[in-house]
């Protein structure tokens, strides 16, 4: 039992520091960040904060920016990958073979490589500085992940169910908002919140298509933290930025923390 | 109402799984389907039921041809071996979705509710879920999902497979009671040629997809049509000599019995059955299961004999019976 707890406190130690360590920066002097081991008058303060919410745009901008498109990303991916994975595990094994390793392909290409092409199109449909625009490349980089996580479930849900269904008069569409939805629920959760995650994080895409000031997503905005010389890296700022991005995030886990879980879990125990 | 069945076939690729099945359940009839696994019985209750397309022949249903009528619109009353019930919902709500589905008021919903289950005595259970429910609970559920469902014909796939042989015995009667007794036609795969006997009226014995003989339990169980059937039906297994190249002659084994002349036999080991007792016997013609009284004397020297009109006879090539010898 002893034993066991030491790697406990490793574990959470080894999450929970970097958090830590973020927090205790940005509520940190830039004095007191550079010689931590002196005595400072003024080692604690909200000047970072401060600072942060009180730039123009206020961050406040950056935080609904980022969150409305991480929202309608999320909301586009599902709404096109739930169907389509279910659709894989209808067509012969053959076919969904190839198209899955097709997807698989697709999901481990380095997107980064595509940004000079999408910025093409962003020019010649005039999708530029668009936030509503931003989650159509997010939401078709972030489909194969999410059609490939998505089918494996549905193709774990016995067969018998929907059957069931059916013969109980249900159409594809009550089958889909009765049975098969709320089956693959914790796989849906833990789908959405990676898609969400990508375009939280993302950065070429937004820094390229998004000039406007009030557009700007959180990773643009908080690269944009200027100190007070091109010498100074304002360390309190970007850690008061990070902490306040991450609110949101912590929030939807929190939120989301069941149906995590037990995504994660899925398949190891037969119910 | 009657559920026909004309020249139904289904195949995957190259192979048959079904072909050139041809029955008919009337009313209040309970016909089995029985058959080792693989030999398409359950593929033909998926056909009924329009989960699978047939590739050949029709369905009719009170004389109305459903053979291309989806799923969802032909009110089948089916119970899958893994009952299928939704993990998710309740039992009450696994029950009451498919009405709410179709449309019925909720008045009327929570009347059938509790008296479906009320007639499985089943009233304890509405608020748990699936996964609360023991094997025979969960019986019970999809039965009464399946009477909810108001059907034209039920199909049972196998039912009680998942169940132990003491629940078995126990959930019979309730079966005959409730499913049964609805003068419906009702269609029971089993593999269980017990269960079979014990449930339909009649059997249809499937092999590879063919049906190879239709009738009631006696029929089957005294006049074989091939050694497939007289081997699937009636435990202890039949005997089966081989005489020839040619012909093959069957004898139960509760019609064979000792006798001063006949077939010498070696006594190689005894089973206990309860009312009596299964021999194991080696003889020149082979090894004979014979089954006698519990209360008689095993002779030393074993003479074994049986009446000619008790014998099977076969054609070993096709399988096939000889009617004249």
């Amino acid at each position: 039992m002893k034993n066991r707890s030491i790697y406990y406190i490793a574990i959470i130690t080894w999450s929970i520091l970097p958090l830590a360590w973020q927090i205790y920066t940005s509520f940190s002097s830039p004095e007191a960040l550079t010689a931590p081991i002196l005595n400072h008058n003024n080692r604690w303060t909200l000047e970072n904060y401060i600072q942060i919410i009180n730039s123009d745009p206020p961050f406040w901008t950056y935080l609904a920016n980022s969150t409305l498109v991480g929202l309608l990303t999320t909301f586009i991916t599902l709404l096109v990958a739930i169907p389509a994975s279910y659709a894989l595990t209808k067509i012969s094994f053959y076919l969904s073979s190839i198209i899955r390793l097709i997807l698989l392909g697709a999901a481990l290409f380095p997107y980064v490589l595509l940004f000079l092409a999408l910025l093409e199109f962003a020019r010649k449909l005039d999708l530029g500085n668009n936030l509503l625009a931003l989650s159509l490349p997010y939401s078709a980089l972030s489909m194969p992940l999410a059609i490939l996580l998505l089918s494996s479930s549905f193709r774990d849900l016995p067969k018998d169910l929907e059957e069931a269904a059916t013969l109980e008069g249900l159409t594809l569409l009550d089958r889909f908002r009765f049975i098969l939805i709320p089956l693959i629920r914790p796989a849906v959760a833990s789908t959405g919140i990676l898609v969400f995650l990508f375009t939280w994080n993302e950065y070429p895409i937004a820094l390229t298509w998004i000039s406007n000031e009030n557009m700007l997503t959180l990773p643009v905005a908080m690269a944009r933290i200027a100190g007070s010389s091109i010498y100074s890296v304002p360390y309190g700022a970007y850690a008061a930025a990070t902490v306040l991005g991450s609110l949101p995030l912590l929030l939807f886990v929190i939120i989301f923390q069941k149906q995590i879980v037990s995504g994660l879990t899925q398949g190891a125990v037969k119910g | 109402m009657t559920l026909l069945i004309k020249n139904l076939g289904r195949h995957i690729n190259d192979s048959w799984i079904v072909r050139h099945l041809n029955l008919e359940v009337t009313d209040g009839e309970c016909l089995a389907l029985l058959g080792p696994s693989g030999c398409g019985k359950s593929s033909t209750l998926r056909l009924i039921a329009g989960l699978d397309k047939p590739n050949e022949g029709s369905i009719y249903l009170n004389n109305k041809n459903i053979t291309n009528t989806a799923a969802i619109d032909r009110r089948i009353g089916m119970v899958f071996q893994s009952y299928a019930l939704f993990p998710h919902l309740t039992v009450a709500e696994n029950l009451t979705l498919g009405m709410k589905i179709r449309g019925i008021s909720n008045l009327e919903q929570r009347q059938k509710l509790r008296s479906t289950l009320e007639l499985f005595q089943i009233e304890n259970l509405a608020t748990r879920r699936p996964s609360q429910l023991s094997g025979g609970q969960k019986q019970r559920i999809a039965l009464a999902r399946a009477i909810l469902r108001d059907p034209l014909v039920y199909l049972l796939d196998e039912p009680m497979s998942n169940l132990d042989a003491q629940l078995r015995e126990q959930l019979r009667p309730e079966l005959r009671r409730i499913i049964l007794n609805q003068n419906l036609p009702v269609l029971y795969v089993t593999h269980d040629q017990h269960e079979a006997m014990a449930m339909s009226q009649k059997i249809a014995v499937l092999k590879e997809g063919i049906l190879e003989q239709i009738g009631t339990p006696q029929e089957l169980y005294h006049e074989p049509v091939s050694i497939f059937v007289a081997t699937f039906i009636g435990r202890p297994q039949i005997n089966v000599i081989y005489n020839s190249s040619k012909h093959i002659t069957g004898i139960r084994p509760e019609n064979i019995y000792f006798n001063s002349t006949g077939l010498k036999a070696k006594l190689l080991h005894k089973e206990w059955l309860g009312t009596n007792q299964l021999l194991f016997l080696d003889t020149p013609v082979g090894n004979i299961r014979i089954t006698v009284d519990i209360g008689i004397e095993i002779p030393e020297d074993i003479t074994i004999n049986w009446d000619k009109k008790h014998e099977h006879h076969f054609d070993s090539q096709t399988g096939m019976r000889i009617i004249n010898v």
